[in-house]
């Protein structure tokens, strides 16, 4: 039995993807040359003003409501203060005592064993810029400040590596289906800070934590915890006192080292920002917000195999990209062939492009026969290009299936006449001669035939030789 | 109301201020006479008093999220700064 236990709270950065930054109107995504995305607010330049972005506090609700917050009726914006050189006006704008939401909680499994993790809290702020070091020295870039952030602080209700790895994955897989962010570790779209303390099995007390910053994967969250967690057992075990500190996981040594920020540094002298006014979220407001939160991923999945009767593994093709799932499931009330619906989606790359409209209407063409299986790819490309409606694509390409059966009737006889070996094969019990035949019959009729109607018709004419 | 070295010491480096010694002593009385203006304001009773966030009566000043101005150029936005490469130029920084 371990004589130690680790206490371990999860602070999480992630990026809302809104199109614009949190108080100014630059871009809010990746990439550009350095400080071509900013602008004298973002970049802190005096006289300027910031002003609220209104989704990225409708983002922020939506995702507190997916993780089982209250959301508050009254919120406002605070100043951090500190120096630092990718922080331009030497404050944060974020949140103190008045956050957007608090009280959650996400449930995990690890190994069956179900699990509560509590969320204190969630709030927004400003992302920093970024420092660039070079053989001169340093330099700042300062696209990313203002790029709107929530935090994400957990409850120090986690015991394990594996339970902080669960709770990262579900808080993953919850902030991506309700659509507010990518949650891309690798490109620091999500970021964690591990605080961590450890105590002798039994006891209910807190003590000293430190804090683990800059973790970019799941796999080195997991190492850092279980290598600080050793490193605290040691100097527990050696008598050594442990300090409140900010540390750093080097994944090279397994090791976690001080970073030595000096002491008092962490006093953020927070105040109410003078610039930025309360927000107030009425009831409407928070039924607003309501009304947009998804069914959970495991609800959605069950939905498409029971209801819907998708295989399992269309099912999660589809409920891996949230805005597939949502474009399948707005399409799907449009149909009578979900099952076709879905294969014709999952067979495009692109298909969140598509409006549900047309989705529908290609699978209510291709399961009436209008078009045969292979039309709506060469539709779907012919309606990217030209925007037209599908009816009139149909036409244009000359893409309707030969429902004509007298024309189907005479190339069939022609079929028939022009191949006696597979005939006779066919009549010598080869069954599968037919399939030349059919060859033929798709061949003379440029693939516009029905496969289906085809074959019973040309086994029908074979029975009466 | 006084301040003590240690709270002097904390509040330069809060400031990134380097305080020469000779400076301290006259520093610290003009912050102490400071912060005894602001203490005017205990006498106040301000007990069932809801805090205030803000002092212009005005709430929800939102914008919607789409870009409207043009973007600066960045020659322009840099013109005030030391630059290098589109990077604005700062001592060297241990990450
Ligand atoms: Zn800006």
């Amino acid at each position: 039995m371990a004589k130690y236990e680790s206490v371990i709270g999860l602070e999480v950065h992630i990026e809302l993807r809104t199109k614009t930054k949190i108080f100014c109107d630059c871009p809010a995504d990746h990439g550009g040359d350095p400080n071509t995305r900013c602008c004298p607010v973002c970049m802190g330049m005096p006289g300027t003003l910031p002003v609220l972005n209104k989704r990225v506090v409708e983002f922020a609700a939506r995702a507190g409501m997916m993780l089982n917050c209250e959301i508050a009726h009254f919120s406002k914006m605070d100043r951090k203060n500190y120096f630092y050189p990718d922080l331009p006006k030497a404050y944060q704008i974020s949140q103190l005592d008045h956050p957007l939401c608090e009280h959650g909680y996400i449930d995990i499994n690890v190994n069956g064993e179900e699990k509560r993790i509590g969320i204190t809290r969630i709030h927004i702020e400003e992302d920093a810029g970024k420092l660039v070091h070079t053989d001169g020295g340093s330099g700042a870039d300062c696209n990313r400040c203002g790029v709107p952030l929530i935090e994400i602080v957990s409850e120090p209700d986690i015991r394990t590596a594996a339970q902080a790895k669960a709770y990262l994955e579900r808080l993953r897989e919850l902030i991506r289906w309700v659509g507010v962010s990518d949650c891309q570790m690798e490109t620091g779209s999500m970021r964690c800070d591990v605080n961590l303390s450890i105590r002798p099995v039994g006891d209910t007390n807190l003590y000293t934590r430190t804090e683990i910053k800059n973790l970019n994967s799941l796999k080195h969250i997991a190492a850092a915890i279980d290598a600080e967690k050793a490193r605290q057992i040691d100097e527990t075990e050696a008598g050594r006192a442990l300090v409140q500190e900010t540390r750093r996981y080097d994944p090279e040594k397994d090791k976690t080292y001080s970073m030595r920020v000096k002491e008092n540094a962490n006093d953020y002298r927070y105040f109410p920002d003078p610039d930025l006014v309360p927000i107030i979220l009425t009831d409407e407001d928070h039924a607003r917000f309501r009304a947009m939160i998804p069914d959970l991923p495991e609800e959605r999945l069950a939905k498409y195999v029971n209801e819907l009767k998708l295989p399992e593994a269309t099912a999660k093709s589809l409920c891996d990209e949230p805005a597939l799932a949502n474009l399948y499931s707005a399409a799907a009330e449009q149909v009578q062939q979900p099952k076709l619906l879905a294969n014709l989606m999952l067979a495009d790359a692109d298909a969140v492009q598509i409006p549900a409209e047309i989705w529908a209407e290609l699978t209510n063409l291709c399961a009436a026969n209008k078009i045969n299986r292979s039309a709506p790819a060469k539709l779907l490309e012919a309606y990217r290009e030209s925007g037209k409606d599908i009816p009139a694509l149909v036409q244009e390409l000359g893409l309707e299936q030969v429902q004509d059966t007298g024309l189907l009737n005479s190339i069939a006889d022609e079929v028939i006449a022009a191949n006696p070996k597979a005939v006779a094969d066919y009549k010598a019990g080869k069954e599968a001669a037919i399939k030349a035949l059919m060859g033929q019959v798709m061949k003379r009729t440029k693939g516009a035939a029905n496969p289906q109607e085809a074959t019973a018709l040309l086994k029908e004419k074979l029975a009466k030789l | 109301m006084e301040l003590d070295a240690k709270t002097m010491e904390t509040l330069a480096w809060l400031s990134r201020l380097d305080i020469p010694q000779e400076e301290e002593a006259p520093l610290s009385a003009s912050i102490a006479e400071m912060l005894s203006f602001f203490q005017q304001l205990s006498a106040l009773d301000t007990a069932g008093v809801e805090p205030t966030a803000h002092i212009a009566p005005l709430e929800n000043v939102l914008r919607e999220d789409e870009p409207f101005s043009p973007r600066l150029d960045r020659d322009l936005l840099l013109s005030g700064t030391e630059s290098e490469d589109g990077l604005i130029t700062l001592p060297k920084v241990i990450g």
